[in-house]
């Protein structure tokens, strides 16, 4: 009489579904990715000096781009701010504003040269030897930025 | 359902149709939404090449608005104290300062073995091989003196194209 009460109960009563195995794939999956996701996205800045088999051929490349005026942009970054030489221009040493690099003078310096040669793509950056990796960086992003996305450094 | 009924007799007359034992049952539903939602969003950031860099204090790369992804190629690694080349700690940066040559012997040396160790897998399959591709990590405040030499050292070698990794910023 009982056990025929209980699987009345059964057929008849509450019809929740059973959550209770599928909560514990998830607390245990959770956890799982949660170690393995990566909350930090890693990119790459492309930076190559030209091989042995590039350069030779460039005096080739050269040859046949004549039309495009070669215009070499120079940036020197020093310990006290940047010098910016360009053909044509005469750039005022950019100073830093008290401990920063001014970027911002930097950019809009950047976007004249852009204005003037908007063919110009390329960028050669000299820093100092005591100049962070950091500040390089930020220079390269400043560039890249400004229209220059080929950029090489000058040691 | 708890059975807080106090008068539990009004109960049993009605006999056996109510639930012979009290019974506690949670309420999962929103739980699962919750989880649910949590799966979807690591689940969409789940990486199957696993982490290229592993954080250290020793090693923190500066930020860039750069948004093109890292390859796989031999990484050169300048932290705070150390010159590493694929995980393996190659000369100090104390002692980089000290000797005026611009190459870095130790890592001129593995940068050559790995350069002729992948020519030989390039031998075997044409897929692979020799591409000149080495992945710099830099430490932000790693001066550029030290960043020069280890670039000079991999242009000497023959690894013309440079990748140096850096931080997405939001």
């Amino acid at each position: 009489m009982n056990l025929k009460a209980k699987i009345k109960t059964r057929q008849t009563g509450s019809e929740d579904l059973q959550m209770t195995p599928i909560m514990n794939v998830f607390l245990i999956l959770v956890p799982f990715l949660l170690l393995t996701a990566s909350f930090i996205k890693l990119a790459v800045l492309e930076m190559s000096l030209p091989s042995l088999s590039q350069s030779s051929s460039s005096s080739v490349m050269q040859a046949s781009e004549e039309k495009k005026p070669l215009v070499l942009n120079m940036l020197a970054v020093r310990q006290n701010g940047f010098e910016l030489k360009s053909p044509t221009f005469t750039f005022p040493f950019i100073e830093k504003k008290g401990l920063q690099y001014d970027f911002e003078q930097l950019q809009t310096s950047l976007r004249q040269i852009k204005d003037k040669f908007p063919d110009s793509e390329d960028m050669v950056i000299q820093p100092e030897d005591v100049i962070k990796y950091d500040d390089v960086i930020k220079v390269m992003d400043r560039c890249r930025d400004s229209g220059f996305p080929n950029i090489s450094i000058s040691g | 359902m708890l059975n807080l009924n106090p008068n539990k007799k009004s109960l049993s007359i009605i006999g056996n149709r109510s639930r012979p034992k009290p019974r506690a049952d949670l309420s999962l539903t929103s739980l699962l939404d919750m989880f649910t939602i949590l799966l979807v969003f690591l689940l969409k950031s789940f990486s199957a090449d696993g982490q290229m860099v592993t954080n250290t204090d020793d090693l923190t790369l500066p930020e860039s608005t750069s948004l093109k992804p890292p390859r796989s190629a031999p990484i050169i690694a300048v932290t705070k104290e150390w010159v590493m080349f694929d995980d393996r700690p190659l000369v100090k940066i104390e002692e980089l300062k000290t000797d005026g040559d611009l190459m870095i012997r130790p890592l001129q040396a593995s940068l050559q073995q790995s350069r002729a160790f992948s020519e030989q897998l390039g031998q075997i399959d044409t897929r692979v091989g020799f591409n000149g591709t080495v992945d710099i990590m830099g430490d932000r405040d790693a001066s550029f003196a030290v960043i020069k030499r280890v670039m000079y050292t991999c242009g000497q070698v023959g690894f013309n194209n440079m990748l140096l990794a850096v931080y997405q910023k939001e």
